[in-house]
């Protein structure tokens, strides 16, 4: 047995070393004595020889003296009795040998020399000293004394005998007594300790803490502070146990769920795959497509391209006339089998966008080309990567568009006042027009000098409306663009030409599209009204009828560049610069083709030319008349208020998009909705009227709060917020509040407390909650409970707080009549909930007897 | 390392202009107005011109000849650089045969034309 072995070990280790130290110590004391016993033994024998020489030397004196040798050698004989002395010897003076010489008979075999060395030995004079004192002590010879130690030496050897007889018992006696002790005291315990760990059940671990059977209770020593430890241990390992069972089953959990998201986020890709909108194909040498390509071409394309000319499927609407197909040509000719270089030398004159038509209609295509080499570094395939980006360009478009909006919205908003802004703009506009005026003058003019006085009207004008434009940068900087080829011709610096005036009077046509671009975007997105007038355009809608009838322009090639040009003067004045660039375009192959006459009657060309212009004078018809539209509503309609926090607000909101540039579609919509919207905070306050006026009234104390964070909700929002509101607070005040000395009865404030708290929902643009609560004293509901039973509405259902309290929506107890009998809600809560229903929103209540009530609105 | 191109180019602005971006960036430029002119000088001094560059289009010998002649008659191993405005199959086809290694669309584009020009130095001049 392990356990009995190792008990068994630790005393045994411990017993000798204790005994042996018992023993050393014993020892160390025990050799003290004995020396001390020993020395004592020794200084016993020393004094018997004084005693001798005080004692029994005189009378031998005396004898000596009177000669009386008998008397001496019995006097001797009795010394030689001592057991101490061994041997004597007696000298008398004058004599050299021996007088007298005695041994003790145990000690006559000895032999001299060892005899005479067993102790101490003593020389003393015989002095004979005569009892009156007359006459001088006399010496009469020596006495020669040999001790022996060999008594005290028995008696130390006995004392040491004995010792070590005690020892022995003592080491026996104490080794046995020790074991017992160990035993009783220690290794009991630890050996249920240890068969308490034995039998301990990892698996469970909620058994019994270890006890330590001892008589004596509440003993704190290290054994039990082990015992503890154990214990501890033991709780913590059935804690751990625990915790890693729950996190176990909790792991099975979020496997779980992990996979669950995994399988969501494969699928997703499997759908981003699947609706991936990049087609891949290669082109060989021959400039064909060859297999294997993506699914997705066929989307793209429309058809199958395998096998088909890139010139067919990629560049058909490509002129195969222009530098643009040559150069693709040149290219794809160059670089097969050509090494990285050559493609390096000549890939960037392949177009990255064009242009193709699928079933009908026009997709724009951007292209990424790489190059695939063969082990020889020459390349053998070119990889296409395309991808149809005609919905993303429209949406950057328009996104530019708004952006654009957005910042002349800041301008306008940051010129200073309204009144400002209109007049300035009223004024620039009209000098705009007046300048347009004086260039239809200018053809009339002959001499240098009458056209140099137009021209510095003209620069007049402009330089005015460059001055004061204020914030409005974009007009400013095109104006100063012009304005400073005026000055250079008028100063003298730049020659007079017939280009000059026809670039000055587009660009005069530019700053008057960029007039009409700001007057639409302050009248229509920030609800400024500024009156339009316009004397060129108003003349340019009698231009309208003219549009349809006119058919014959097409067989003449003046007449043609003529109205193209009237047509790209038009787009510019009213900002269309899409259809600017169509017409620059067409202008641009008749300028080309200028000597051909016959260039018209070409049947692509005609065909072409005629389906463009059609396509010109049809939009530009809508645009006009749109525009025309504008102006009038512009000088009928009258102003709208608009506070001026609203656009305090707006200003910050297209600064931070600007700043952080992040703009979108729908934030551009948010923002104008915003300019004639209302701020929530300034609805909410304005109730403290209200309420003060009901308190007074009713004769109770109001303190009303308004918390959250302004922001703007439109109007019609606003109206519905106001009547609801309207009849809540009434509610509250009437039935929620206690009459001040009320309050101050139970111990509450006299002023009762009104708290509107409010916030916009996240991630909505004016979806809000408004919490409306009172510290009165609630809603009985147990008087509501007796209500509805005693209306039938209940028939005696179990009800719960919450469902109680809900009942006062309800039409049946929303009386008016029995509000003042109930203390709690009565007026229209039902009415309330409607209006609140019909705007989508939703009303909860919450409600603690005496001490208050709340109710929760959330308007989507 | 003295880097030495021979222009082969007939509109003389056209090379002035090339040699002026050639010699900023590093390249030593030694002008021929035809293809003859440039047969000459490379038949004097082959071994220290390090790249040829010639157009296609030329009164005399077309640049597509020049680099035959030098094929044909093993003047140089430098690597030659056609400049052209667009180039057919058939043309391409000449090229590779007549030895030339690179071909160069016009308009060029100057960090593009000096890229490649150092490209054509780096793997085929330096041994």
């Amino acid at each position: 047995m392990s356990d009995k072995k190792k008990k068994s070990s630790v005393a045994l280790k411990m017993t000798p070393l204790i005994l042996l130290s018992t023993l050393a110590v014993a020892l160390i004391a025990f050799t003290l004595i004995i020396n001390q016993d020993y020395r004592e033994e020794v200084q016993e024998v020393e004094k018997s020889l004084e005693d001798i020489n005080k004692i029994h030397l005189p009378p031998i004196a005396l004898s000596l003296f009177y000669e009386d040798r008998g008397q001496v050698l019995e006097s001797l004989k009795a010394i030689i009795k001592i057991p101490e002395i061994v041997e004597l010897r007696v000298k008398l003076i004058d004599e050299d040998k021996d007088a007298y010489s005695l041994v003790s008979p145990n000690h006559k075999d000895m032999p001299i020399k060892e005899r005479r060395y067993l102790g101490p030995y003593k020389k003393y004079d015989i002095i004979y000293k005569e009892n009156s004192g007359e006459f001088k002590p006399l010496n009469m010879g020596t006495i020669h004394l040999y001790a022996s130690l060999e008594i005290a030496k028995e008696k130390v050897n006995k004392q040491i005998f004995n010792f070590g007889i005690i020892q022995i018992s003592q080491v026996i006696a104490l080794g046995f007594f020790f074991f017992l002790i160990f035993q009783f005291f220690v290794a009991k315990h630890l050996k249920n300790m240890a068969s308490y760990a034995q039998n301990l059940d990892f698996e469970d671990l909620s058994g019994p803490d270890l006890e330590l059977k001892r008589n004596l209770p509440e003993s704190t020593d290290e054994l039990q502070d082990l015992t503890d430890s154990f214990n501890d241990m033991k709780r913590k390992l059935e804690k751990a146990h625990k915790q890693l069972r729950s996190y176990a089953e909790d792991l099975i959990e979020i496997v779980f769920e992990k996979t669950e998201e995994l399988n969501q986020e494969k699928n997703n890709i499997a759908k981003l795959l699947h609706n991936m909108s990049q087609a891949v194909f290669k082109i060989n040498s021959e400039h064909k497509i060859v297999e294997p390509i993506s699914d997705f071409t066929k989307e793209i394309f429309g058809e199958d391209i395998i096998g088909k000319n890139i010139y067919d499927v990629m560049y058909k609407e490509i002129d195969p006339k222009s530098i643009t197909y040559s150069d693709i040509q040149s290219v794809l000719n160059i670089c097969f089998y050509g090494d990285d270089i050559q493609w390096f030398a000549v890939s960037h004159f392949i177009p990255e966008t064009i242009t193709i038509i699928k079933n009908g209609e026009k997709r724009i295509i951007n292209s990424i080309h790489d190059p695939i080499f063969n082990e020889d570094g020459n390349l053998e395939y070119l990889l296409y990567v395309v991808e149809d980006v005609t919905e993303k360009v429209q949406q950057e478009t328009e996104l530019h568009k708004k952006d654009e909006e957005l910042k002349i919205m800041k301008e306008a908003l940051d010129f200073g006042s309204k009144r400002d802004l209109s007049k300035i703009m009223i004024q620039n506009f009209k000098r705009i027009n007046n300048s347009i005026n004086i260039f239809k003058n200018f053809k009339d003019l002959t001499t240098d000098d009458d056209r140099k006085s137009l021209l510095i009207e003209i620069f007049r004008d402009l330089h005015t409306i460059k001055g004061s434009s204020g914030s409005l940068d974009q007009i400013r900087d095109l104006v100063h663009s012009i304005e400073e080829g005026v000055d250079g011709i008028i100063k003298g610096h730049l020659n007079f030409s017939i280009d000059f005036l026809s670039r000055l009077e587009l660009d005069i046509f530019k700053i008057h599209g960029l007039f009409i671009n700001y007057l639409k975007v302050i009248n229509n997105q920030l609800k400024i009204n500024i009156p339009v007038e316009s004397n060129f355009l108003d003349e340019r809608v009698s231009d309208i009828s003219v549009f349809e009838n006119n058919s014959d322009w097409i067989k003449d090639l003046t007449r043609l560049e003529n109205e193209c040009l009237y047509f790209s003067k038009l787009c510019l004045s009213i900002n269309e610069t899409d259809t600017y660039e169509i017409i620059k375009k067409i202008l641009n192959i008749l300028h080309e083709n200028k000597l051909d006459d016959a260039f018209l009657e070409k049947p692509g060309v005609k065909n072409t030319v005629e389906e463009l212009l059609v396509e010109i004078k049809s939009s530009l018809k809508v645009v006009l008349q749109k525009l025309i539209e504008f102006i009038e509503s512009s000088k009928k309609s009258s102003e709208e208020n608009i506070p001026l926090e609203n656009f305090n607000i707006i200003k910050n909101e297209i600064w931070n998009i600007q700043k952080n540039g992040k703009l979108d579609k729908d934030l551009f919509e948010k923002i104008c909705n915003k300019v004639n919207g209302e701020s929530i905070f300034n609805i909410l306050m304005s109730f403290e009227k209200q309420i003060s006026d009901i308190s007074i009234e009713l004769e109770k104390k109001t303190s009303f709060n308004v918390i959250g964070e302004d922001f703007l909700i439109p109007i019609p929002k606003a109206q519905s917020l106001k009547d609801i509101l309207v009849h809540m607070i009434r509610n509250s005040i009437d039935h929620g509040l206690e009459k001040a000395e009320d309050r101050k009865k139970s111990g509450k404030d006299e002023v009762g407390n009104l708290v509107i708290k409010y916030s916009k929902l996240e991630n909505t643009d004016c979806s809000f909650k408004i919490e409306l609560s009172d510290d009165g004293f609630g809603i009985d509901t147990s008087k509501i409970y007796q209500k509805a039973v005693y209306s039938g509405l209940i028939k005696n259902e179990e009800l719960n707080h919450q469902e109680k309290l809900n009942l006062i929506f309800h039409p049946l107890l929303s009386s008016k009549d029995d509000a003042d009998e109930l203390s709690g809600r009565g007026i229209g809560m039902d009415a309330v909930k409607s209006l609140i229903q019909s705007i989508g929103g939703e009303i909860k209540v919450s409600s603690t007897p005496l001490k208050g009530t709340k109710f929760e609105i959330i308007i989507p | 390392m003295v880097k030495k191109i021979l222009l082969v180019e007939d509109n003389r602005e056209y090379i002035d202009m090339l040699k002026t971006i050639l010699s900023e960036h590093g390249y030593q430029v030694i002008t021929a107005y035809n293809g003859e002119d440039g047969l000459e000088i490379l038949k004097k001094d082959a071994s220290s011109i390090d790249i040829i560059i010639t157009d296609l289009h030329m009164p005399g010998i077309s640049g597509l000849e020049l680099a035959k002649e030098i094929f044909l008659q093993k003047i140089t191993e430098a690597p030659i650089v056609i400049l052209t405005t667009e180039t057919s199959p058939q043309m391409k086809k000449e090229g590779t045969q007549a030895g030339i290694h690179h071909w160069i669309i016009k308009p060029i584009k100057k960090e593009i034309f000096l890229g490649t020009v150092d490209l054509i130095f780096k793997r085929y001049c330096q041994n």
